[in-house]
């Protein structure tokens, strides 16, 4: 594990509250220190701890360095102290202890620095101020599906966020209200480790399949989240704060009529493909007549030459997610292109390319695979 | 009304390529992200990564099995953990609790986010002695070899920059020289149980990744959906090993391990519903007498314990459950332990539980009731 290395969060306020415990009390300093090495440091020093050291700059005491000081975080100064996990070290050239933290320092955290005597005789503490990290603000930037008439069998929201949040007990930042105002219960799938990307900048939320389907408990007891017809309002409260700790600042809503069900599976033999013209970078466009998902979208579609070599470009996604286009990085060429489905694509209800959400077991053919799906053009 | 009802699962196992897996044991883990951990044979201990989408099976050394666990209770431990880091208790997070059956010691794994990045530690609370001591248990020391679970067509997207997708792990367990882990995709709506064979093999050994088994998840005696495991364990009846499994969307279905086999479908039986507005969080097998029980944490109705005969003899529902009332397996809920976030099994008398009171995380021994 690396302690953080990045040391500009670690401007410091550093030893400004210095008080004696006794009469025979040190002077206690403390001071973040960024010494080439990638670790941020904290160097301790008192007239106590200087007498500590031989005229050669030898550690003298017959106690370690690590007995003798405690960093900690705590409640209050008389609160109970746990000792952070780190290094001491007696440094010859200072004549002071150098502690390495085990991980590191807390933006906004006071931090106590404890010295005793060999006795264990508490010799003074100190407090430092770790300065605020800035807290980002972070806003809403995108919801998927982006329609305002999603169907009654809805399966999934994407949020996007211009920048990381804090992650952990999120549901309760979010809701889906009815046309009264009234937040329809337990809508989400709510699952402890959040389904998050890997940047923390999006977040998928499932909504309960029990509810979805048909005949399953939580949908006979509790009742369908959307109903065809009725209106709704997808809210992100603007309590919820960014990963640095900034709230969102304002409600984000989502105003949405639910329409019928959606059962038939994403059909490629239904998509309009335009091929763009030879040396050219114009967009290769595929139209489908129904919003497809969009994080699936982005990935699961793919374009080849005649060589089978995977072409890179930009992905465009537009019209509620129900155009694609796919700009080249190089001229397109005269000849036939392929383009590759992977049968994981869904769309909006779950239902895939290659197998609907639901399935009927007394039918003896089951479209599931994990195949892929070609669909060919040709460059003129 | 009666509406003729059964739930099935099958199980459909599909073979994944192109992963990679490192079986010689190397010293030294870096995590990424931490979820939930299981232990193996051997003192190893089986920690998921889900941001690198890799499972490491650490040796923690605790292989020398303890005559007598003590019981434990501490007091916020959460706390005293952030102490240690060097933060509050806010900033972080208890992401998954387990306990060596050879020594009884309890590892945390903990998460602790600054300024947008995670840092993820493993801590081992020692039960030996009389007072618990919580210690840093240092990763960058571990012998480790790991096995990874992405595949080539993710890592090639990767590239384009377009890869955000992640597996979440939802749980993990160790059976019979197989580690099965249960996951869901932030992007596609698949269930995944994957078992991979452990000592991990090496890269180009075919079963290096293990099978990939997809499940679809039977309701109303007509379809089947993907929904995914959220919590498991692993039992013997009569000499058969089985897996017992609680969905996300409500029921607990039992699927015996022998029938995992590759490209082959598999029905499994469902054998209770738990009830509505309820979450299984985690579960452990024990015995007590001579019978054997199944301990469920859940979310919003407490602890249940299932005796395991009921669940040999349910042959599955098949009719439908009445408002607020659960079908299938009789079960009793115990109802002094409440918040319970985490359960591990300690030995068949104790169990080890983390339980949340007000905004503070309290791990102890129980008796198993």
């Amino acid at each position: 594990m690396k302690i953080a290395t990045n040391f500009k969060f670690w401007m410091v306020i550093a030893a400004v509250c210095s008080w004696p415990i006794n009469a025979s009390s040190q002077q206690l300093e403390t001071e973040i220190i960024s010494p080439k090495s990638k670790t941020p440091q904290l160097k301790i020093s008192s007239p106590w701890i200087t007498k500590q050291f031989d005229a050669q700059g030898n550690w003298k005491h017959r106690q370690k360095p690590r007995e003798l000081v405690m960093v900690s975080v705590a409640a209050s100064e008389n609160s109970h102290h746990i000792p952070m996990l780190g290094k001491f070290e007696a440094d010859s050239k200072t004549k002071s202890i150098i502690f390495t933290p085990r991980f590191s320092l807390t933006n906004g955290t006071k931090y106590y620095v404890t010295l005793r005597d060999g006795s264990k005789k508490k010799l003074a503490r100190t407090s430092f101020q770790t300065r605020r990290a800035k807290s980002d603000s972070v806003k809403i930037v995108a919801v998927y599906p982006s329609s305002n008439q999603l169907p009654e069998n809805l399966l999934k929201f994407y949020v996007h966020f211009s920048g990381p949040m804090k992650r952990g007990d999120i549901y309760q930042f979010i809701r889906i209200e009815n046309a009264a105002g009234k937040a329809i219960e337990l809508p989400f799938l709510e699952i402890e480790q959040e389904l998050w990307s890997r940047d923390q900048k999006r977040l998928t939320l499932l909504l309960d399949p029990g509810r979805i389907k048909r005949g399953l408990k939580p949908r006979e007891e509790m009742g369908p989240i959307l109903e065809a017809g009725k209106k709704y309002r997808f809210v992100i409260d603007r309590r919820w704060t960014s990963a640095s700790g900034k709230p969102l600042g304002k409600n984000y809503v989502k105003e949405f009529t639910a329409v019928k069900e959606d059962t038939d599976l994403p059909n490629l033999d239904s998509w309009k493909i335009t091929a763009p013209r030879s040396n050219s970078r114009q967009p290769l466009t595929i139209e489908f007549p129904e919003s497809l998902d969009h994080s699936l979208l982005l990935r699961l579609i793919q374009v080849f030459d005649h060589k089978k070599n995977p072409l890179k470009g930009t992905i465009k996604i537009s019209n509620h997610e129900k155009t694609w286009k796919f700009y080249p990085n190089a001229n397109w060429q005269s000849g036939q292109y392929r383009i590759e489905v992977d049968d994981r694509l869904e769309d909006l209800v779950g239902n895939s390319v290659g197998r609907k959400f639901d399935v009927d077991l007394f039918k003896k053919t089951q479209p599931t695979s994990e195949k892929k799906s070609s669909l060919k053009f040709n460059v003129r | 009304m009666h509406i003729q009802k059964f739930f099935s699962t099958s199980l459909a196992l599909l073979i994944l390529a192109c992963c990679t897996t490192s079986s010689d044991a190397r010293n030294g883990v870096e995590l990424k992200s931490a979820g939930p951990m299981t232990f193996g044979p051997k003192g190893v201990l089986f920690i998921s990564d889900p941001i690198e989408a890799k499972i490491y099976a650490v040796e923690t050394g605790e292989t020398k099995k303890s005559k007598s666990a003590n019981k434990l209770s501490i007091k916020s431990i959460d706390a005293k953990i952030a102490a240690m880091i060097g933060t509050d208790a806010k900033s972080i997070r208890i992401n998954d609790l387990a306990v060596s059956p050879q020594t009884g010691n309890a590892f945390l794994s903990v998460s602790r986010q600054t300024s947008g990045k995670s840092e993820v530690a493993i801590f081992k609370i020692s039960t030996g002695k009389k007072d618990p001591k919580i210690e840093l248990f240092d990763l960058a020391k571990a012998k480790a070899t790991s096995t990874s679970l992405s595949n080539a067509a993710e890592s090639k997207t990767n590239r384009r920059g377009y890869n955000q997708r992640m597996s979440s792990i939802t749980d993990l367990m160790f059976i019979d020289g197989e580690l099965y882990i249960a996951g869901l995709s932030n992007e596609e709506f698949a269930s995944n149980l994957r078992a991979v064979p452990y000592p991990f093999k090496s890269g180009k050994d075919k079963k290096a990744n293990g099978s990939s088994i997809e499940i679809y998840h039977g309701a109303h005696g007509q379809f089947e959906t993907r929904s995914p495991i959220r919590t498991f364990a692993a039992y013997g009846i009569a000499g058969e090993t089985n897996i017992l499994a609680a969905y996300t969307c409500t029921p607990l279905v039992r699927i015996p391990v022998s029938s995992l086999k590759p490209n082959s479908k598999v029905k499994g039986t469902t054998v209770a519903e738990l009830g509505n507005r309820n979450r299984p969080l985690d579960m452990m097998v024990y015995k007590k007498g001579n019978k054997n029980f199944i301990l469920m944490a859940n979310n919003s109705r407490g602890v249940m314990k299932i005796p395991l005969k009921e669940i040999g003899k349910q042959i599955g529902l098949t009719k439908r459950v009445s408002r607020g009332k659960t079908e299938g397996i009789k079960y009793e809920t115990i109802k002094e332990l409440t918040g319970v976030t985490q359960l591990d099994r300690v030995n068949d008398s104790l169990a080890m539980i983390i339980v949340k009171e007000g905004n503070r995380f309290h791990l102890k021994t129980i008796d198993t009731p």
